[in-house]
């Protein structure tokens, strides 16, 4: 196999995708190898790409948006399936993390082409949460079928579809052979392997307030870590800070947090629990998972075992 | 153009060729230090095989890091290795590694003029030191700039799908300081000035990327 060669090189590539930039570093003997594979890995991030985004027109995502209130629409097995496990997390964070986001994310605009500047009038906020539930999305596993039971809901993949789509592209690389990879999307990063054998791979976590600043690092292997942050999609009004976090128990975005970075197994479920803990704060359960919380304060607050697990060293 | 010139626009960067005026304002030979072998070819895949078989046969055993970026525009293709720190005129020496460059070279038919070439480049992990911080500016996935990160306050701005992107350089790092998209996010990303960090306009399909030690030190950055 390449990897057994004594040479490794790092082949570094990076691409649009998914809305944000994807940049992949692998290490490989066989350099065309590698090439080859990214190559691969990228358009499977396209190809989940256009099941899942809702801005797609064509997506199986749209497909159910604009079925809402009218008919199921039969979609995919592995569309079900993401949509499947999106329900799972909505049930464990009680509504927190709700896949059925969708209208008061539209509401708030931080997804769109225009910068928004306004805060939107609270008899509409109160007219979008009121679509938001996702026990109103009926998943049917016989015929795999998903259906929006009121018009206007629409379902927002924002908090986990970059996650999944990461975690498909590394299984990929897998097999094609390779076994020391870090994929980072806009952000959220998952790490196979080590970086060398001797060495994790270490993660700068961005400091939330600090521009140009760490507030800390971590080492993990055959890991992801995902942050959530207030920082860079926000806009302020009357010296209040507005950001895309959006706590569908308010409608408004979530307040109390500056930035949560978790650490997770896959990339799927550290974008998902870091957008849940942005909203609750912490998590005091024996399966808490290992994150770090920026509060307002710019306190840190650890779970337990993270500081020492993943060797945090603070800037 | 002689060679020494080439290094200074051909490879680092190569952006200089097309924006002759904004190169003069860097000092991109500083750029060079450490081991490094780069070539601007029409054909990446001819040039990578050739440059592994190359280090395969002068005994590298340290990890190298292997970079491919689109160039847009007429460039001077040609192949540069800086070994240690010391540039190799291969085409003039007569030892082991020169040889096999300008086989090389002529395996790849460079020198020669080349549109819309490819920009491959090795380099050792540990060439490059934080005092050699350095900004790569992407347009539509073409890297169009390098430059050094130094004490100037610069402004210059980058053409993408939509317009211009404004960037300003300073010792603190670079920002976005005017965008050509609707929500300008990229503009509320502040100033990057830790290797591996980067500024994106997605919309505009413009990014600027810190590169330098650090990026040694950090793998990525979460935020």
């Amino acid at each position: 196999m390449a990897q057994d060669t004594t040479l490794l090189y790092e082949v570094n590539a990076s691409k649009n995708l998914i809305g944000t930039v994807v940049d992949v570093k692998v290490f490989a003997g066989d350099i065309q190898k590698a090439k080859k594979s990214l190559y691969l890995a990228f358009r499977e991030i396209e190809r989940i790409d256009s099941l899942l985004a809702w801005q797609i027109p064509s997506s199986e995502i749209s497909r159910i948006n604009d079925a809402a209130g009218k008919a199921p629409v039969k979609i995919s097995f592995e569309t079900f399936s993401i949509l499947k496990r999106s329900v799972q997390y909505s049930v464990l964070s009680s509504g927190i993390f709700d896949v059925t986001i969708g209208p008061l994310t539209q509401l708030w605009g931080f997804n769109g082409d225009e910068e928004p500047s306004d805060v939107p009038q609270v008899n509409k906020i109160d007219s979008c949460k009121q679509l938001v539930n996702f026990r109103n999305l009926t998943l049917n596993e016989k015929d795999t079928t998903a259906f929006l039971q009121r018009k206007g809901m629409s379902i927002d993949l924002g908090g986990i579809g970059k996650g999944y789509a990461i975690d498909r592209a590394s299984d990929i690389l897998k097999k094609y052979g390779f076994t020391s990879f870090l994929f980072n999307a806009g952000g959220d990063i998952l790490v196979s392997g080590m970086k060398n054998e001797n060495q994790k791979w270490v993660i700068g976590i961005k400091h939330p307030r600090n521009e140009g600043k760490l507030i800390g690092s971590v080492e993990i292997a055959d890991l992801a870590i995902a942050t959530s942050g207030d920082y860079e999609r926000y806009f302020e009004k009357n010296s209040v800070r507005y950001h895309h976090i959006i706590d569908p128990r308010t409608g408004f975005p979530a307040i109390g947090s500056t930035s949560v970075s978790v650490v997770a197994e896959s990339s799927e479920k550290s974008d998902a629990l870091a957008t849940i803990l942005f909203i609750t704060h912490g998590d005091s359960s024996p399966s808490a998972p290992d994150y770090l919380i920026i509060d307002a304060n710019l306190t840190l607050h650890f779970s337990p075992k993270f500081k020492s697990k993943y060797l945090f060293v603070q800037e | 153009m002689k060679r020494r010139d080439f290094i200074k626009t051909g490879a680092l960067l190569a952006g200089a060729l097309s924006l002759p005026s904004i190169a003069k304002s860097f000092t991109p030979a500083e750029l060079v230090t450490g081991s490094s072998l780069a070539i601007i070819t029409n054909d990446a895949d001819a040039a990578a095989a050739l440059a592994q078989s190359f280090f395969a046969k002068t005994g590298a055993s340290e990890r190298l890091k292997y970079e491919e970026f689109d160039l847009t525009g007429e460039f001077l293709g040609d192949i540069v290795f800086v070994d240690k720190g010391k540039l190799v005129n291969f085409r003039s020496e007569h030892d082991q590694k020169s040889g096999l460059l300008a086989e090389i070279s002529s395996k790849l038919g460079l020198p020669a003029k080349l549109t819309n070439p490819k920009f491959v480049r090795f380099l050792s992990v540990a060439d490059t030191s934080d005092e050699n911080k350095s900004i790569r500016i992407f347009s539509n996935n073409s890297l169009v700039k390098e430059i050094k990160l130094n004490n100037e306050l610069v402004t210059f701005s980058v053409e993408g799908a939509q317009g211009a992107s404004e960037f300003q350089l300073s010792k603190a790092g670079i920002k976005v300081v005017g965008a050509p998209c609707g929500h300008k996010t990229c503009m509320k990303l502040g100033t990057a000035s830790i290797a591996g960090e980067s500024l994106v306009c997605i919309p505009n399909r413009v990014r600027a990327v810190v590169y330098g030690a650090q990026s040694s030190l950090f793998d990525a950055i979460s935020h």
